[in-house]
């Protein structure tokens, strides 16, 4: 098929889509060379090739820590948000009662709020309960909370598109409520499940300001760790563990892609 | 037997009436079509004996088993979806069977009762398929399978034709047909395609503003309409004001702007007893007219409208006029070509009294 001759507008619009990607893109790729670098401080252009940076990261016992934490962090808080960001989105877009339309604003509003105002509410929630502002409860419980919107807007979009039909099709067939969500509903909102559930994962292992209020000795996040770090030494170890977080999350991103497919984080379809 | 009562049906939401007291006996084996607008109370009568409503009052039983509150999945009724609704993750094969695993049917005879309702719907080979791989035409006989292959006792249909092109539609009204005749199954047809439900129906009942208007087999409905509703909705009709005058033997008297015309099509008990001068509708069918560029000889059972022809369309088998009556009234005519009557020219129409109906206001 032969293409139609480009006029100027659209050369113009490829030219701002470029640029877009350059000023999105060279940061992440500035960092990237940065931890290959040969020389003894964080600057570009690099001075020679070197693995020297990764080795000294994963003899850096405390860096190394907070990378596990982090992990297990983000791992715990999204899979608690993602069963309660299905259950919310079921139960919002299923009734049109009025707990569901109080619960929709509210289930949103942590994504609304600058995370820093969440965890200071939270820290200062905690302390006046007694728990104390810096457990490890406290900090779960606070990337839950920040990362449960994610959840909670990818599952009800996904549902909203979905055809209720078909599970009145099933429950003729004689399958009762139960086996209707596993066999009908849940093949249907899987794809969105787990993309809102890889997506939560990364926001909460990235999750910066939060943490700074709510972590306390022994409970490092990465993110926390590496400003830490950062603000007392200034070598290429934080460049290192900066590509190994770029890596993860592309990573994710691209096994996502290919096998539910990213769109589903909008309620496309793959 | 499945013999299906709905007695009394009321169903409201907020302050809507969905359903006004709906009562009818679907026998055996019958095809009976729900017909009516849309907003009618057709699709929540089907919804609720399927059991994705429950009425507010009144009873639905099958046979001998009151149905009202029982849970869909045990009800044991097949029902086809407009859209079809199925499942886009299984294949052909498995959304068939889907009922059969509910059931805990073993699975060679899973297997073999597949590949039997897959002949009788004419889709053998497609089993490996998914439904996105089909036409809307095969899509709707994979609906029917899958509702078919469960043996229910009663076979619920929700518009399943409006989503076909014309000419399919056509064709699966006779398929649908054929078929429920060579099943034996009861089935419950909703539509608001009058011609659907004229083809298809041992039984069409006509709804509107949740109430039923009439329930009776095609052929009477279109000559016998019980209110102008269903005169209106079933078939094309000219439709008279007029002041009633009186029963007369078989017949009733009706005076309209045209003159006294004598009604011999109606229902006897909506008018016994009505007072002399009540305002009624009288309507003939533009086909049961004959027009004439003289006057007919004056017969007592005929009646006779003089008027002059307005506009005249030739469509093949015959002309259709429209015709200003000296009562001031347009009324269509459809004649045989074979009388020809020029635009703008006098001209008389003319009913027999069995032709011309006479109707009670809503």
């Amino acid at each position: 098929m032969r293409e139609q001759k480009k006029n100027l507008t659209d050369r113009l619009v490829d030219v701002m889509v470029f640029l877009a990607y350059v000023f999105l893109l060279l940061p992440t790729v500035i960092v990237v060379l940065a931890a290959f670098n040969g020389g003894e401080y964080l600057h570009f252009p690099p001075d020679g090739f070197s693995l020297k940076w990764f080795s000294k990261l994963f003899a850096t016992e405390q860096m190394m820590e907070s990378f596990y934490f982090s992990l297990k962090l983000a791992l715990a808080a999204s899979v608690s948000s993602t069963l309660i960001g299905l259950g919310a989105a079921l139960y919002v877009v299923r009734y049109s009662g009025r707990l569901a339309s109080i619960l929709r604003p509210y289930m949103l509003s942590p994504l609304m709020l600058p995370s820093i105002l969440t965890g200071l509410a939270l820290m200062v929630s905690f302390y006046s309960i007694g728990v104390g502002g810096k457990t490890f409860f406290g900090l779960y419980a606070g990337h839950t909370l920040i990362t449960t919107p994610y959840v909670f807007l990818v599952v009800s979009s996904v549902l909203y598109n979905f055809d209720y039909s078909m599970e009145e099709a099933a429950r003729n067939l004689g399958a009762t409520r139960l086996q209707t969500f596993f066999y009908v509903t849940l093949p249907h909102i899987k794809n969105g499940i787990i993309g809102s559930g890889v997506f939560a994962f990364i926001s909460s292992f990235d999750q910066f300001p939060l943490s700074l209020l709510l972590t306390g000795p022994g409970y490092s996040t990465l993110p926390v760790q590496m400003f830490d770090y950062l603000r007392f030494e200034f070598d290429p170890v934080a460049a290192a563990i900066a590509t190994i977080n770029i890596v993860l999350a592309y990573g994710m991103m691209f096994l996502m892609e290919h096998s539910v497919g990213l769109k589903t984080l909008y309620g496309g379809k793959k | 037997m499945a013999r299906v009562i709905l007695d009394s049906l009321k169903k409201t939401y907020g302050s809507n009436l969905i359903l006004n007291n709906i009562s009818t006996v679907i026998e055996d084996g019958e095809l009976v079509s729900l017909l009516g607008p849309s907003g009618c109370g057709k699709t929540t009568t089907l919804r609720c004996i399927a059991g994705f409503e429950i009425p507010d009052s009144g009873t639905i039983t099958i046979g001998d088993t009151d149905i009202t509150t029982m849970q869909p999945e045990q009800r044991d009724i097949g029902m086809v979806f407009q859209n079809y609704a199925l499942f886009p993750h299984m294949t052909v094969f498995d959304n068939v069977a889907f009922g059969l695993r509910m059931r805990k049917v073993p699975r060679e005879e899973i297997a073999k009762r597949v590949r039997h309702i897959m002949k009788v719907v004419g889709l053998e080979g497609f089993e490996k398929r998914y439904p996105r791989m089909l036409s809307g035409g095969q899509q709707q006989r994979v609906a029917i399978a899958r509702a078919l292959v469960i043996q229910p006792r009663l076979l619920l249909l929700d518009e399943p034709l409006a989503n076909l092109d014309a000419k399919l539609r056509e064709e699966m009204r006779f398929y649908l047909k054929k078929l429920q005749k060579e099943v034996g199954i009861t089935m419950i047809y909703v539509t608001h395609d009058q011609s659907e439900a004229l083809v298809l129906s041992d039984r069409i009942v006509v709804m509107f503003n949740g109430r039923i208007h009439q329930s009776a087999a095609p052929e009477e409905l279109y000559r016998h309409p019980a209110t102008l509703n269903v005169a209106n909705f079933i078939g094309l009709i000219n439709v008279f004001d007029a002041s009633f005058r009186g029963l007369d033997g078989d017949g009733a008297f009706a005076e309209s702007a045209c003159g006294l015309l004598r009604c011999e099509n109606f229902m006897p008990e909506h008018f016994r007893g009505m007072a002399d001068g009540t305002a009624v509708k009288v309507g003939i069918r533009p086909e049961s007219l004959t027009i004439s560029s003289f006057c007919p000889e004056s017969l007592p059972g005929l009646n006779v409208i003089s008027g002059t022809v307005k506009e005249k369309v030739y469509i093949g088998n015959m002309f259709d006029y429209r015709v200003a009556t000296s009562g001031g009234e347009l009324v269509r005519v459809q004649a045989s070509p074979s009388v020809d009557i020029p635009m703008g020219s006098s001209c008389w129409i003319s009913a027999g009294a069995v032709d011309t109906l006479l109707l009670p206001l809503e």
